[in-house]
C-alpha cells in the first residue's frame, strides 16, 4: 500500500517553482511594472491583428468587384448594345415567336416581383440599420467626446474629426445603402448599361467610404489608447523617479553623498530624466 | 526642434546603442508623424524600464491600482474597435452581396440575349 502524497505547502510550492523560473520570468515576478509592461506591449499585437483582418477583409470584397467589374467591362463594350430591359425582351419576345411571348411575360414578371422583393426587402432592412445605429452612435459619440475632453490637438484632430462626425457617417451610410440596394435591384430588373454603370458607381463608392471609415475607426482607437499610455507611463515614470530619488537621499544619508552607491543611484537619476526628456520633445515636435 | 536636431539629440545622449540605432533607423524611414512618435516613445520606455529597476518601492499598491485601472480602460477602447470593424465587416459583407447581386444580372443578361438572339 502506498502512502498518498502530502499536498505541497504553499511556501514550498513556490520556492519550487522559483527555483524552476528563468531569470527573466523571475525578475518579472518581482518588477511592480512589468504587468503594465506587458499590457503595453499587448497593444501593438492587437493593432496588428486588426490591421491584417481589416486588409484581409478589403482584400476579399476588392477582388470580388473587380472580377465582377471586369466581367461586365469586357462585355458592355463589345456587346453594349445587346443588354436588354426585360420589357425589350419581352417586346422582342411577343413580337417575333407567339409562343414565347408567354413565357417571355412570364420571365419579366418573375424578375421584376423579385426586384420589388429585394428592394423592400432592403428597404425595411436598411430602415432598421438606420434607426439602430443613429442611436447607437449617439450613445457613443457621447461617450467619445467626453474621453477626448481637451485631447484634440493639432495631432489628434483626425482622430477627434472621425470622432465628432462618426454618428453623421453612420446614418449617412445606411441611406446609401437604401439607395444602392434600390440601385442594384432597378438593374436587376431592368438591365440596361445605364443602370449596370449606377449600380457600379454606387458599389466602388461605398467600397472606398467603407474602407476609410475602418481606417478612421482604428486611427481613432491608436489615437485614443496613446493618450491612455501616455497618462500612464507619466504615471509610471512618476512613480520610479520618486523611488530613485528616495533611495538616493536614503543611500547619501546612510553612507554618503559621494559613496559608490550614491553616485550611481545619481548617474541613474540623469538617465532617467534624460530619457524622459526625449519622450517629452517628442510631444512638441510638429510632424 | 525640427527632426535633424532630433536625431543628433539621439546620438549624443547615454541611451544604449541598440535602442539609439533603432530610433535613428525609424525616424530616417518616416515622417515624424503620430505613428512614428508612439514607435519611438516605447523604444524609450523600453529605456526607462531599465533604470532603476532594481529599486523596491515600499507599497506596490498604487502601481496595481493604475495599471488596473490602464488595463481596463485599454480593454474598452479595444472593444469599441472591433465593434467598429464587426460593423465594417458586416457592411464590407453585405456589398459584396450586392456586387454578386449584379454580377447574377448581368449574366442574367447575357442569358436574356443569347435567347432574344435564339427566338429571331
Amino acid at each position: 500500500m502506498t502512502t498518498p502524497e502530502k499536498p505541497m505547502p504553499d511556501n514550498e510550492m513556490e520556492k519550487e517553482m522559483s527555483a524552476s523560473m528563468a531569470p527573466e520570468a523571475m525578475e518579472a515576478k518581482n518588477d511592480p511594472f512589468a504587468k503594465g509592461r506587458e499590457r503595453m506591449a499587448a497593444i501593438g499585437g492587437f493593432f496588428s491583428k486588426m490591421k491584417e483582418k481589416a486588409a484581409s477583409m478589403s482584400k476579399r470584397v476588392g477582388s470580388t468587384i473587380s472580377r465582377v467589374w471586369g466581367k461586365t467591362k469586357s462585355a458592355s463594350g463589345e456587346v453594349g448594345a445587346a443588354i436588354f430591359s426585360g420589357d425589350e425582351l419581352a417586346k422582342r419576345g411577343a413580337q417575333f415567336v407567339g409562343a414565347k411571348a408567354e413565357q417571355a411575360d412570364a420571365y419579366v414578371t418573375e424578375k421584376v416581383d423579385q426586384g420589388a422583393k429585394f428592394v423592400a426587402d432592403k428597404t425595411v432592412e436598411g430602415a432598421k440599420w438606420v434607426g439602430d445605429k443613429a442611436e447607437q452612435g449617439g450613445e457613443w459619440i457621447g461617450e467619445k467626446a467626453e474621453q477626448l475632453g481637451n485631447f484634440a490637438e493639432a495631432t489628434y484632430e483626425k482622430g477627434a474629426e472621425f470622432v465628432s462626425t462618426k454618428a453623421e457617417q453612420i446614418k449617412d451610410f445606411a441611406q446609401d445603402k437604401v439607395e444602392l440596394a434600390k440601385d442594384v435591384a432597378f438593374y436587376a430588373k431592368e438591365k440596361t448599361a445605364e443602370n449596370l454603370a449606377k449600380a457600379k458607381a454606387g458599389i466602388e463608392n461605398r467600397y472606398n467610404k467603407i474602407k476609410a471609415f475602418g481606417e478612421n475607426a482604428m486611427m481613432s482607437a491608436k489615437i485614443e489608447i496613446a493618450r491612455r499610455k501616455e497618462a500612464y507611463r507619466m504615471k509610471m515614470n512618476d512613480i520610479r523617479q520618486r523611488r530613485l530619488q528616495a533611495e538616493f537621499e536614503r543611500v547619501s544619508q546612510a553612507e554618503s553623498a559621494t559613496s559608490a552607491r550614491a553616485e550611481e543611484l545619481r548617474k541613474q537619476k540623469e538617465k532617467l530624466a534624460e530619457a524622459l526628456g526625449l519622450q517629452n520633445n517628442l510631444n512638441t515636435m510638429a510632424a | 526642434m525640427n527632426k535633424q536636431d532630433y536625431i543628433a539629440k539621439i546620438k549624443a545622449s547615454s541611451i544604449s546603442d541598440e535602442k539609439k540605432n533603432r530610433i535613428i533607423a525609424i525616424l530616417e524611414k518616416n515622417e515624424l508623424d503620430f505613428n512614428t512618435k508612439e514607435e519611438i516613445k516605447d523604444i524609450l520606455q523600453e529605456e526607462i524600464d531599465t533604470i532603476a529597476s532594481d529599486i523596491a518601492g515600499e507599497d506596490d499598491s498604487e502601481i496595481s491600482s493604475e495599471t488596473e485601472a490602464f488595463s481596463g480602460d485599454v480593454a474598452k477602447i479595444q472593444a469599441g474597435l472591433e465593434e467598429d470593424m464587426a460593423y465594417v465587416e458586416k457592411e464590407m459583407d453585405d456589398l459584396e452581396g450586392m456586387a454578386k447581386d449584379v454580377d447574377k444580372a448581368f449574366e442574367q443578361s447575357q442569358i436574356d440575349t443569347l435567347k432574344a438572339q435564339l427566338t429571331k
